[in-house]
């Protein structure tokens, strides 16, 4: 049990904790606070009227004690009264202490201070503004769920217990260490979660010190074995409907306050290349679908660079029709291979960051700016030439295909096509191996990152590189649960 | 999949296909090669496992120790130095020895901890058999049963082959090193030898289909016999050879000195699965440019023979060692 400082607690004398919350928040607009008589004792309700409803605190508590016949004579007697007795829906335990009333406070509770007794009770008088459950916006799916989390922490969990309605769930709510007093939740199948797993977790995060947490994401850094791997130590998603089937597989879903993204770990490779779709999808064509995504993630790693090298130091690799093509072009542009790759990727790195942070009116007007009369011009001014151009291009979509890992796609594409433009092909062997030996290097709470890609086994097929029939992987599920 | 022991078989596996693919061409008859492969296997096994049993007689011998850490420093810089020279007759005017040492060693950094080692090691050994069977596939039609030789066998190519088969490679004596950590079956040894001769008798016969007779006369057949495969889309296919050569040399070596650290002494950081610290590569990285440096005009097939001839010496050496340490050490504490 943690001590309590001596002066933390607080006090017997209404006027000297009224004088405290006075000085915290007398100076904040949305701090109401109102003092009453309840038969001999004098009591004051503070409250955030933004955070709390004054509405709420009427009908659930005021107008109740205004029917209470009790003459009630010490504030201890009102307390008591308060907690065990009366029907207004209070907080089981009261309020002793200075920080948990400010914490009680800016959760959005109503707070029922009382002279004579060095407690005070909270009232469940919440109502704050809060976006709608709406579509998810960066996960497209065509079937399942279409709700996506919100910014509301309790909102978030009860989409989840919503889905999740077994006695196992778990949604343990914790404080980060910031500055803010932020809130996160771990939420875990306590059946299906490794012990270990969940207890690694809870000790990784509580010595998490930040600033501020505005986001799970802001924790995957600390999850991190290794600092130097580019690889994410967790994977994130706004559906609740995903976090749910991650929590089924022992995961654990992350949730913060304020942030609509649930983060989840340990976090496979595999899973950036699976969606809710696969599932939903016939099994071949969802094992085709998933082959064409990490054909996509090849081509957007190594595409480019192929390139550079096939071009700048082993042109004997490419067929002379082609070969001569690419020559032809290549003739036209005064910039290496490398260079030209270089700068077309960097344009569309360039061009995609201001399309993004753009305001909405104006972004589709950077995009088409960018990406076709920059590109039409610089082929026209013989800058680029057309095969990079293709190549860049097709290697930026191939990305898209693969969304969650976009940051890492870019990094290793530079660094491929540095290696290769300017070692040629032990160049490209080099980046190859260091992005192999960062996928296998990694190893989120103590298991393979490429599990079940490899080493081959049968979870690869069943439900890896491509998905088996429902049929058997329900069996196969089955089994692995006994 | 939960990673509590990681098993460097498959990182010892794939250096020993190493060690037959990147071999010059000694001689080796295919006929001769399946009729020894049991005895070759056999002898193999018996001086791996002798070693492992003197290894054990003399652990905390630091001389011992200092002898295999230098073996295996001149191990790494032959495999460097025979890629570069590779590279340098693929590509004349691409690459400098320090830009190949740089390539080869860098992707260590990742590969410093025994499951990534493991691991990485279990994906280039599929690529690599994947890729095989490609390069196989692309140059079939020039696969003729007709180049398989007939002519009657003389004891000197039996001989020759036997030679080549029972090469006493590190990757044989690197199980004995850590075996509590490795989770290594009672068979490893036997598993090992089996399947690098197994694949080295492979690689043997492809290449007498393909060039016959001649087959003998190529300094690097398998990377010749490549440069005649072609897919559609690549005229040539020598490169990816090429690549997962490399990819194999650096694991190799990434190998070699997890099991260097853990002779200076042990491990550097605070887990056993953290092999080597990050602080080391800097000197690792300089050793290696400096002995391929030492190196660099020397033959590399005379100096892979002396690296060779004193991996046997110190086998030899190990267990006569062990013998004597066994014998006078008091038979109480022999257990």
């Amino acid at each position: 049990m943690p001590v309590i400082r001596k002066e933390d607690k607080l006090a017997l004398d209404l006027q000297a904790n009224k004088a405290f919350l006075q000085a915290c928040f007398g100076d904040s607009l949305d701090y109401y606070s109102k003092d009453l008589m309840m038969g001999r004792v004098h009591c004051c309700i503070a409250l955030f009227t933004g955070l709390s409803s004054p509405e709420k605190l009427t009908v659930m508590a005021l107008s109740l004690l205004e029917q209470e016949k009790t003459e009630f004579q010490q504030g201890t007697q009102l307390c008591r009264y308060l907690l065990t007795q009366s029907r207004i829906p209070t907080e089981s335990t009261p309020i002793t202490t200075k920080s948990v009333l400010v914490e009680r406070l800016a959760n959005g509770l109503a707070v029922f201070l009382i002279d004579g007794c060095p407690c005070a009770v909270a009232l469940s008088t919440q109502e704050m503004p809060q976006r709608s459950v709406s579509n998810p916006g960066g996960e497209g799916n065509m079937h399942g769920p279409q709700e996506a989390f919100t910014e509301m922490l309790r909102s978030n969990v009860s989409l989840l217990r919503r889905q999740f309605r077994t006695k196992t769930f778990v949604a343990e709510l914790h404080i980060a260490h910031t500055h803010a007093k932020t809130e996160y939740c771990l939420c875990y199948d306590k059946e299906r979660v490794a012990s270990d797993t969940i207890q690694t977790l809870r000790h990784r995060l509580e010595e998490v010190q930040l600033p501020v947490l505005l986001d799970s994401s802001y924790f995957a850094s600390f999850l991190k074995q290794d600092k130097l791997n580019l690889f994410p130590a967790a994977a994130y998603t706004e559906r609740p409907a995903t976090a749910c089937a991650r929590i089924c597989e022992g995961k654990v879903a992350i949730l913060v306050s304020g942030s609509p993204f649930a983060m989840i770990v340990p976090s496979f490779f595999s899973e950036h290349f699976e969606s809710l779709d696969d599932y939903s999808s016939g099994a071949v064509f969802a094992g085709m679908i998933r082959l064409l995504k990490y054909l996509a993630f090849l081509l957007s790693v190594f595409g480019p660079g192929v390139y550079v090298m096939a071009l700048t130091y082993a042109p004997e690799i490419i067929p002379v029709r082609l070969l001569s093509t690419l020559a032809q072009a290549e003739v036209q542009t005064p910039l290496s291979p490398m260079l030209e790759m270089l700068a077309v990727t960097l344009l569309l790195e360039i061009v995609r960051e201001a399309g993004l942070r753009a305001p909405k009116a104006i972004s589709h007007t950077v995009s088409l700016v960018g990406a076709l009369i920059i590109g039409e011009t610089a082929v026209s001014a013989g800058i680029v030439s057309v095969p990079v151009l293709t190549m860049a291009a097709a290697a930026t979509v191939a990305t898209l295909a693969v969304p969650s890992l976009y940051e890492q796609t870019i990094l290793f594409r530079f660094v491929v096509i540095l290696l290769t433009g300017i070692f040629g092909v032990p160049g490209f062997a080099c980046g190859a191996l260091l992005i192999l030996a960062m996928a296998c290097g990694s190893e989120p709470f103590g298991y393979d990152y490429l599990y079940p890609l490899m080493p081959l086994c049968g979870a690869t097929v069943r439900d890896g590189f491509v998905r088996t029939i429902w049929t058997s992987l329900a069996k196969s599920r089955g089994e692995g649960q006994k | 999949m939960k990673r509590e022991s990681p098993n460097l078989f498959a990182a010892l596996l794939l250096g020993v296909f190493g060690n037959v693919l990147l071999s010059s061409q000694a001689g080796y008859w295919v006929r001769p090669g399946v009729l020894l492969l049991p005895v070759s296997v056999a002898a193999l096994t018996a001086a791996s496992l002798a070693f492992g049993w003197g290894w054990r007689q003399v652990d905390r011998n630091p001389a011992a120790r200092w002898l295999l850490l230098a073996l295996l420093a001149m191990s790494s810089a032959i495999e460097i130095l025979r890629m570069w020279r590779l590279f340098e007759s693929a590509y004349p005017d691409g690459m400098s020895m320090f830009g190949i040492c740089l390539m080869i060693v860098a992707p260590v950094i990742y590969l410093r901890r025994v499951s990534a080692i493991a691991q990485t090691a279990n994906v280039v050994l599929v690529v690599l058999l994947a890729a095989s069977v490609l390069m196989v596939v692309s140059i079939a039609p020039q696969l003729r049963l007709s180049n398989l030789q007939c002519v009657p066998l003389t004891v000197q190519q039996a001989g020759t082959t036997l030679w080549a088969q029972i090469v006493l490679y590190p990757e044989f004596l690197l199980p004995s090193l850590w075996p509590d950590s490795a989770r290594f079956g009672k068979r490893t040894l036997l598993r090992l030898a089996g399947w690098g001769l197994a694949f080295s008798v492979g690689a043997h016969l492809l290449l007498e289909l393909f060039f016959g007779m001649d087959a003998l006369a190529q300094e690097n057949p398998l990377h010749i016999a490549a440069q005649s495969g072609a897919l559609s889309i690549f005229n040539r296919l020598e490169w990816l050879q090429l690549i997962l050569w490399m990819m194999v040399v650096t694991i190799k070596l990434s190998l070699y000195l997890y099991a260097g650290v853990h002779l200076m002494g042990g491990h550097a950081c605070k887990s056993e699965n953290n092999a080597v610290g990050l602080d080391r590569f800097p000197f690792y990285f300089g050793l290696m440019l400096f002995l391929c440096a030492l190196w660099r005009s020397a033959d590399i097939n005379r100096l892979t023979d002396v690296r060779n001839a004193l991996m046997v010496i110190y086998v030899v050496l190990i267990v006569l060692g062990g013998g004597l340490r066994w014998l006078v050490t008091p038979a109480s504490e022999k257990d």
